[in-house]
């Protein structure tokens, strides 16, 4: 049967791959349950995060001087602003909350990240944060926007942040209110909170967890993307031949996508696309294609392993339905014939996106376009699926 | 498919080919032309073109500006001629010494004849069924058809007279009667039919000068009287009463230039002396004699009609003349590549083109018919 996606199509061959390495993954397995609110582009992200923090909680019980900065980074100044007393009590808290931490995220099932893309206020509205513990809910919200700008280590100081407001201490959840120890002051227990946030990036950074450079490897997570490339199709075979040509079209598209969060699977895509397949020999054919389509679009990230760049590989998926203006010519040297027409279609599109770095993307995408449309003046039609593959580049960002 | 009804006359098709030209004689219609100028009655223009590209035969209908496209004919037919019937019955295929007869334009054509060597050139007798083909040893094939093309008589004939003249040049005329030149400078009248039936020449000699003719011109409103082009000058025949009605001779510095069958018989010398181009015709019981713009050169092709003469120029135009005094009357220009049709009063042009592209020009207006894309539906993949 001809006019079928064709089964040559190296995309669909790694889209296979990709599905069944990336859902034989046990940690794949684990995204669904514990990420309570249905999956987000940075549920990964969260996952690597809460692993870093329960490697981080592991080697601060094991450190002499957990509280002690030696390698330099953002979280370390906090750190190197403590005097001795909050040194000190810094190194007997982290003895005290590792265990508990410890077994919270051993049981972070009973947990749920809820990502949220409202500011997130304190009870009076006066200052914004970037999550919320709920420890009554066994709930963190976190602010999907902020979350997916920040570094991996602040990622870590916040999330384990949040995460020590669920643990108990002497009978009651730690909270950012009022002085502890050392910490004086209204809000000295959040200065102790993020100072203990700020232990644990550190120590993820000194132990090698996290990378000491602040990777400029592209995020997925992001609302807008404008892409564009190349590639080429196949008609089909009857439509080819009632053209006079062979089979096989160059395509070049380009276009836009937009996710309401950068933290969306679904958004919506805008893209153009120009087919052409011209032959000069005696005559000169030119059968040329230039459509708009308006997609619905799921993304994901089938991956979810160690390595940053795979981990970071985006899968597309994207079905709608297409505009589309047709034009055939014959030309010599004494004339055009031309028909012109319009057509309708439905479109289906898997798209793989390998990340670069600063926010850039390559890109192979398989479509499959069904358009039938009518060239009256020369009595060709064309009823069935044609298919495409694209390579190309894109570039993401948020506002 | 039926051929036209409406082809009063023989309409030849010029075709890529290029022959040489045929004996030392002119005989009839000669095959050898590649333009489309060889149609015997343009004026009832209809013209016809073999397509290289899809191998097909265009019939272009100048009268009612319509064209038609025949059934495949491969690509071989390049080399073939083709000369429909005057009752359109029927159509012959030339293929270099075969003559064919296709009934249906989708049918084998069936052998009908066939000479010692290529043919050349043919003569027919207008509504009488009776053809003469000619091949390059000037043998003739005589044949008798009825009106769908059935062989009613046969029968091929040597150049060579028992008395041991040979054939020099020719022309068909109404009743099949054919006449010819001998090398002794004298005429003969064949019967065609006689001859087929006895299968040996029969014919009469006639009373003639003694002159060699190089040209026989059949006057349609004269059934009887031919237009010569002799060595010593031009002629007006008549063999019923063998006498010369009328006489141009030329002298040492007047050259024939050309001759022509488009329409009405005619013919063009040049005066080197003078420089002056002039044009020969019949009219009546006198050859008429009128000058030609000096700048026309010679002619490529020419179409009479006993007022305007047509004229194709190396330089690819056409002019209209008023021969009464020689006016330039209109000038159609054309790109070099165009094959050209002379015809009354309008100029069909066949182009070089994959896709198919026929103009058919008048000289009364600045209209331009254009048919074209008419390939379209045959053209294949290259």
């Amino acid at each position: 049967m001809q006019n079928k996606l064709s089964p040559r199509c190296p995309t669909l061959l790694v889209l296979l791959l990709f599905w069944i390495f990336g859902t034989s993954s046990t940690q794949m397995a684990e995204a669904s349950t514990f990420v309570g609110n249905g999956g987000s582009l940075l549920d990964s992200d969260l996952r690597r995060t809460l692993e870093t923090i329960k490697r981080a909680v592991q080697a601060s019980l094991k450190s002499s001087a957990p509280c002690v900065c030696t390698v330099a980074s953002e979280q370390c100044q906090l750190l190197e602003t403590l005097n001795e007393a909050q040194d000190n009590y810094c190194h007997a808290m982290v003895q005290k909350v590792g265990r508990p931490l410890l077994s919270l995220l051993a049981e972070k099932s009973q947990l749920r990240f809820v990502w949220t893309d409202e500011t997130l206020t304190d009870r009076k509205g006066k200052r914004s944060f970037d999550a919320i513990a709920q420890p009554k809910d066994k709930q963190i919200l976190i602010d999907t926007e902020r979350f997916a700008k920040v570094s991996e280590a602040a990622r870590v100081q916040l999330i384990s942040h949040e995460l020590l407001h669920m643990v108990v201490i002497e009978g009651s959840n730690m909270s950012d209110d009022g002085p502890h120890g050392p910490f004086s002051g209204d809000d000295g227990g959040r200065q102790l909170l993020d100072t203990l946030g700020a232990v644990y990036a550190s120590l993820a950074i000194d132990q090698g967890i996290l990378s000491r450079k602040v990777s400029s490897l592209s995020h997925p997570a992001r609302s807008f993307y404008l892409f564009g490339g190349g590639g080429s199709g196949q008609i089909e075979t009857a439509l080819a031949r009632s053209l006079l040509l062979g089979r096989e079209e160059t395509v070049n598209v380009f276009g836009g996508q937009w996710f309401v969060e950068p933290g969306s699977r679904w958004g919506l895509g805008l893209t153009h696309r120009q087919q052409r397949i011209n032959e000069t020999s005696v005559f000169t054919r030119s059968f040329q294609r230039s459509s708009w389509d308006v997609s619905a679009i799921y993304r994901l990230r089938p991956l979810d392993v160690e390595s940053e760049f795979w981990s970071r590989l985006q899968w597309q998926f994207q079905g709608g339905v297409s505009h589309s203006w047709i034009r055939y010519s014959m030309k010599d040297s004494y004339q055009e014939l031309v028909s012109e027409t319009k057509a309708i279609g439905i479109l289906a599109e898997s798209r793989i996106l390998l990340p670069l770095t600063y926010n850039f993307w390559v890109y192979m995408s398989s479509a499959a376009e069904l358009a039938p449309f009518r060239l009256k003046e020369f009595e060709i039609a064309s009823k069935t699926w044609h298919t495409q593959t694209i390579f190309g580049a894109a570039y993401a960002f948020s506002f | 498919m039926r051929f036209p009804s409406k082809f009063i006359g023989l309409l030849v098709i010029l075709l890529c080919s290029c022959r040489a030209a045929g004996p030392a004689g002119n005989f009839g219609q000669t095959l050898s032309q590649e333009s489309l100028n060889s149609l015997l009655s343009p004026a009832q223009g209809q013209y016809y073109h073999f397509d290289r590209y899809v191998q097909r035969m265009l019939h272009v209908d100048a009268v009612a500006e319509t064209l038609q496209v025949s059934d495949a004919l491969g690509a071989s037919f390049k080399e073939s001629y083709w000369v429909p019937s005057e009752t359109g019955a029927y159509a012959f295929l030339i293929e270099g010494r075969n003559v064919r007869i296709k009934n249906q334009i989708d049918e084998p054509a069936r052998d009908v004849l066939r000479l010692g060597d290529d043919l050349v050139s043919y003569a027919v007798a207008p509504t009488d069924g009776v053809y003469a083909w000619i091949d390059t040893n000037l043998s003739i094939a005589l044949l008798q058809l009825d009106d769908q093309g059935q062989t009613l008589g046969q029968w091929t004939g040597g150049p060579l007279l028992p008395s041991g003249q040979r054939f020099a040049a020719g022309e068909m005329l109404s009743g099949g009667r054919m006449l010819l030149s001998l090398d002794s400078h004298e005429l003969i009248l064949v019967d065609c039919l006689a001859s087929i039936q006895a299968k040996a020449w029969v014919f009469s000699k006639l009373s003639f000068a003694n002159q060699t003719v190089k040209w026989v011109g059949r006057i349609s409103s004269q059934p009887d009287r031919v237009l010569l082009w002799t060595n010593t000058g031009y002629l007006l025949y008549d063999v019923k009463t063998q006498t010369t009605v009328a006489t141009i001779a030329l002298t040492e510095s007047q050259v024939g230039l050309f001759s022509s069958k488009l329409g009405q018989p005619h013919l063009g010398f040049q005066d080197l002396s003078k420089g002056t181009l002039s044009l020969v015709y019949p009219e009546g019981d006198k050859l008429m004699t009128v000058s030609l713009p000096e700048t026309l050169g010679e002619p490529v092709a020419s179409f009479f009609n006993g007022t305007t003469l047509l004229v194709q120029t190396a330089q690819h135009k056409v002019l209209k003349i008023r021969v009464s005094d020689a006016l330039v009357a209109a000038t159609l220009s054309f790109k070099s590549e165009a094959r050209l049709g002379l015809g009354e009063d309008k100029v069909v042009a066949v182009y070089d083109s994959p896709l198919g592209y026929i103009t058919i020009q008048r000289f009364d207006s600045d209209e331009v018919t254009v048919l074209k894309g008419f390939n379209r539906p045959y053209v294949q993949r290259p």
